[in-house]
């Protein structure tokens, strides 16, 4: 893992949560610190059978907060203009 | 089948995912790199739970320890051998690797083990010596001495892979004491590892993720025990590089090191 350098905010319902980027044996994962007593959420990237990508919580069991949270991580790499 | 948080997703997939769970939850452990190295230390295994429907990476001992030996001191008489009271020398025991040709043959301290205890070993890359014997330069003929060059071996664009494991639990009968050892399966050696490990022509038996997952999940026949111990990983998918002889002790050991005089192994296979 690396030092988890490449950090950024993101606008959650609660306030603004700390992101973290790190890279594990090349793959990439967020950890999101949030503002409220919400545990720390590491969500990752990963492919369906059916090839679609989605988000996900790692471990599982946060599946619906992967994917809101992945959301707003992906906008923050791809600004809507 | 699989399912991650609900959606449906390939093996391969699948045991990434949850592999990546283990990483994060085990930070500090996964800090360090998983390089595999040749002595008797704890190295990172992953091992079904006894549903066979997840898994756990956990701190094993490299060396299978035999059910038969009692104590600790047992364990290091045969790995060093030793003196019995007569005075004969009884010569150690490698245990690190079980020849996958070997791995149920009956009374093999193996076969056991391969039929109940698979693992999978965590790597990113092993080591290996080339042996060299250079020229005499009055006669021209090979020296009978080798010089041993030492390679590390990667996989190309995989930080880091599944060689085949067998496990066993073991308690010293005088201390109490409980650890679980593994040796590592072996296969014959691919066109690269030839070149590489040329005086034993063996590699260990890399398992890409459908069969780490059979081979860790899977109630196997022995025939199929056998036909994934002995699955070669192809050698265009290696990398060996050579490293400094005294790699054991350096910092960095897979740093790559120059050797003149060495001859180019042949990639072009």
């Amino acid at each position: 893992m690396n030092p988890g350098n490449d950090n950024f905010e993101i606008e959650v319902a609660s306030g603004k949560a700390k992101v973290q980027r790190h890279s594990i044996s090349g793959q990439v994962i967020f950890r999101v610190i949030f503002p409220a007593k919400i545990p720390p959420l590491v969500l990752a990237r990963a492919t369906r059978e059916n090839s679609n990508r989605f988000w996900t919580s790692i471990p599982e069991g946060r599946q619906l907060e992967a994917e809101e949270i992945g959301r707003l991580i992906a906008e923050h790499f791809n600004p809507k203009p | 089948m699989c399912f991650y948080n609900g959606q449906k997703v390939t093996h391969a997939e699948f045991i990434r995912l949850k592999q990546l769970e283990k990483k994060v939850a085990n930070f500090d452990f996964l800090i360090h790199q998983l390089q595999i190295g040749f002595d008797y230390g704890l190295n990172a295994v992953l091992k079904p739970n006894d549903e066979k429907n997840d898994f756990d990476i956990v701190q094993m001992e490299w060396g299978f320890i035999p059910s038969y030996l009692r104590t600790r001191e047992d364990v290091l008489k045969m790995r060093n051998g030793y003196k019995d009271d007569t005075g004969k020398f009884h010569p150690p025991i490698t245990t690190l690797n079980a020849v996958c040709e070997e791995l149920l043959k009956p009374g093999k301290i193996y076969k056991d083990a391969a039929l109940r205890r698979r693992c999978l070993v965590l790597s990113t890359g092993f080591y290996e010596w080339r042996h060299i014997y250079p020229l005499n330069k009055r006669t021209g003929l090979p020296l009978k001495t080798a010089n041993k060059i030492p390679y590390f071996i990667t996989l190309k664009d995989r930080g880091y892979f599944f060689m085949a494991g067998i496990w066993q639990g073991w308690t010293d009968r005088s201390t109490g004491e409980f650890v679980e050892s593994f040796a590592i399966v072996t296969t014959k050696a691919n066109k690269l590892m030839e070149q590489v490990h040329n005086s034993k022509k063996r590699m260990p038996a890399i398992l890409n993720e459908d069969f780490a997952y059979e081979w860790m999940f899977s109630d196997l026949d022995e025939k199929r025990i056998l036909e994934i111990a002995a699955t070669q990983y192809p050698s265009e998918e290696m990398d060996a590089c050579t490293i400094a002889k005294d790699f054991r002790s350096a910092l960095e050991p897979a740093k790559p090191f120059e050797y003149e005089d060495i001859p180019a192994l042949e990639l072009n296979i």
